[in-house]
């Protein structure tokens, strides 16, 4: 779809194009309606940037740590997390694209150890790909390199910013600290937007992230099933679900189509590989500048991704609906306790390292993978912690450092040689 | 492992990239073992050093049930009956040595390795540096070759007098101008051998405690049989190494390993 007379639209065209090429090539594969349900998403997405330019609607940034409930209780304004283009470029469209945007960002002065996702964020800003924020709404997770990002962001924009605090720990006197701040931003928001906060409005944006997270708590039992009914590449892509389409009907349909698939092949017997002989936790972050990668990990080890921590949906996350103090400790427990990564790298290192250890068991695990994004200390800083953890239950872990972003730090080629060597000679001596 | 003596023959034949080895099992006894220089054509090279072992055990080549290949130049076993990476050899080759062994190191020619194995001998973990001659074999080498030593001297004048030097840099090219500019400034020559010696044992430090370091430790490969390397690792890794029974060459671990695996094979 071309995009007449606004050159800078040659990024979202790639990813029109991305999409477009995606649901073609998927289009009557009987394992993809997951995919394809988020292919939807995408184009809503897309298309809402687009509008995002042309209407009068102000426009409230926020970052990755936060879903966008609380924004979406404003009359008339959109949400737009600062890392749509990052995580569309790669995923969907020209991750050369999140590339130039990276190279940007650090030709700009942004240190190159910051993550590549906060980069390529930034890039896209000073492309002027995003468009400009009434203010911008920000947590200080999942890492430190999102508290730089978000106050970089800020700055290149020009926009107020109110960042809220998220606590170390992940108890009620958390939640309600943090239920706090997000009252506090309520006239925070209407002050630099000029619109109205709705409770209700924001009532039906609670429901709908409750209703999202019913489907995506059976969709997460639904992949226990051996052998897996669903693709692997699936599973990573939980995280844009999550801060983009939270709340909204687009985010409820996503997740039902995904638990709709994995019932319906369950009940048909189908498995995403067939076959299967390795089922793998993928305790990381996903490859996303090549989705294919996951089916050839399919085809040439008869392996699945049964869950990573980016799909692993807990089940601390309902929101209680009664009033509007309610809602807003449902959300803060949903940022603290549910939200991927923030979940897992705040805080002590033992609900990264029992989710790992629930999830090998739940999901029957012979196989971990931790992908080491470069940039996340977070996780980089547990490595120990988790292969003793690996050797503890006895499934060996693959460890691997590579950008989930920036395909130029470890190519795929070296990615397909890691899992070559480790799967060759610890894993399969192991199934024999 | 369940293998009956005198039931079978197997044969596991390692092409390196400095030497190839050959490893003849007759059920649970090795019966002839050859180490010899790899050349240009691994598939000859296979060939020669599969023919020696043989005739050191007294077995004709018709006898042997199965074959493994390993090493650099596995694939080029044209007579072997699969072949299996180095890995996997190391392991389980240290491991039918040694059965309480849990970490593995293999110093070779041209890479290192640092592996993990469980009580049952299967990995769990491993660590290579491939990309890189620092803490190989290779870097030993070339810096022999720069002093006008031989590297099987190495070890001898490690234990003469003096106290190692820090040699800071761990590219081989950058460590070889840092040791001519000592000996040149007058450091004596056992000083510089053991600041070698300790260069090579932190690179393999590195790598021992990312896989993580569980004793009993062995150490594999020709490097193996430098004695200033293995105190020097013995300091830094600070644990006390296992040697291997009888004198065995720890150069022919991986041929071993192959040919264990070989048995496991015949005997399934």
């Amino acid at each position: 779809m071309a995009i007449l007379g606004k050159e800078r639209f040659h990024d979202l065209e790639m990813i029109y194009e991305g999409i477009s090429g995606i649901r073609d090539l998927y289009e009557n594969d009987p394992a993809s309606r997951g995919l394809l349900a988020y292919m939807k998403a995408f184009t809503t997405y897309a298309e809402n940037i687009s509008r995002m330019f042309d209407d009068d609607k102000p426009v409230v940034w926020h970052n990755c740590g936060l879903s966008p409930e609380l924004i979406l209780g404003l009359e008339n304004a959109y949400d737009l997390p600062i890392e749509s283009y990052p995580v569309l470029e790669d995923i969907v469209g020209d991750p050369n694209i999140t590339c130039e945007h990276i190279d940007l960002a650090e030709a700009h002065g942004l240190p190159w150890e910051v993550c590549s996702v906060d980069k390529a964020a930034l890039g896209s800003a000073l492309k002027g790909l995003l468009p400009p924020p009434a203010c911008l709404l920000g947590v200080n997770t999942p890492c430190d390199s999102q508290v730089a990002a978000v106050q970089t962001m800020a700055e290149i924009a020009g926009t107020p910013i109110y960042l809220i605090d998220i606590p170390y720990l992940y108890g009620k006197r958390e939640v309600q600290y943090v239920a706090r701040q997000l009252r506090d931003a309520i006239p925070f928001l209407e002050k630099h937007t000029g619109r109205k906060w709705n409770p209700d409005l924001f009532k039906t944006a609670c429901q709908r992230s409750n209703r999202m997270s019913e489907s995506l708590l059976e969709w997460n039992e639904l992949r226990k099933h051996v052998p897996c009914p669903q693709v692997s590449k699936v599973v990573g892509l939980m995280i844009p679900l999550f801060i983009a389409f939270a709340g909204t009907e687009t985010g409820v349909y996503v997740a039902e189509q995904l638990a709709l698939e994995a019932r319906e092949r369950i009940a048909r017997g189908e498995a995403a590989v067939e076959g299967e002989r390795i089922r793998v936790v993928w305790f990381q972050d996903p490859i996303w500048f090549d989705l294919q990668f996951y089916d050839w990990l399919e085809s040439e080890f008869k392996l699945v991704v049964a869950m990573d921590l980016f799909g692993y949906h807990a089940p601390e996350g309902k929101v209680d609906l009664a009033s509007v103090d309610t809602m807003l400790e449902g959300l803060a427990s949903r940022i603290i306790r549910l939200t991927p990564m923030t979940r897992q790298f705040k805080g002590p290192i033992d609900i990264y390292l029992n989710d790992f250890a629930h999830l090998c068991s739940e999901y029957k695990a012979n196989m971990a993978v931790y992908a080491g994004h470069v940039a996340c200390k977070h996780g980089w800083g547990g490595i120990g912690f988790l292969k003793e953890k690996a050797k503890e239950i006895g499934v060996p872990l693959l460890v691997f450092e590579f950008d989930m972003f920036d395909p130029r730090v470890t190519t795929v080629e070296s990615l397909q040689e890691e899992f070559t060597r480790f799967v060759n000679n610890v894993v399969l001596p192991r199934l024999k | 492992m369940n293998i009956e003596p005198s039931l079978f023959i197997v044969a596991g034949v390692d092409i390196g990239s400095t030497t190839s080895k050959a490893v003849i099992l007759q059920g649970h006894r090795i019966a002839g073992t050859f180490i010899g220089p790899s050349s240009t054509n691994p598939t000859k090279t296979a060939e020669e050093v599969f023919r020696k072992a043989l005739e050191e055990a007294r077995i004709e080549r018709n006898e042997v049930r199965h074959i493994v290949g390993t090493g650099y130049g596995r694939a080029r076993v044209a007579f072997a009956n699969e072949n299996i990476s180095e890995i996997s050899c190391h392991g389980k080759g240290a491991h039918f040595l040694v059965p309480t062994v849990r970490t593995v190191i293999d110093i070779g020619g041209q890479d290192t390795k640092v592996i993990s194995v469980d009580a049952q001998g299967r990995l769990q973990d491993f660590g290579v540096n491939d990309k890189c001659a620092a803490g190989t074999g290779r870097f030993l080498d070339f810096i022999a070759g720069s002093l006008g030593l031989k590297v099987s001297d190495l070890g001898r004048h490690h234990f003469e007098t003096g106290e190692p030097v820090t040699i800071s840099h761990m590219c081989s090219v950058f460590a070889e101008s840092e040791v001519i500019n000592l000996i040149n400034e007058g450091a004596p020559l056992a000083s510089v051998v053991k600041g070698l010696h300790f260069s090579v044992a932190s690179r393999i430090n590195s790598i021992a405690r990312r896989v993580g370091l569980v004793p009993e430790v062995v150490v594999t490969g020709g490097v193996a049989k430098n004695p200033g390397v293995i105190k020097c690792l013995e300091e830094k890794l600070e644990v006390e190494l296992k040697s291997l029974p009888g004198d065995f060459d720890p150069q022919l671990i991986g041929a071993l390993g192959a040919a264990v695996i070989a048995a496991e094979k015949v005997n399934k």
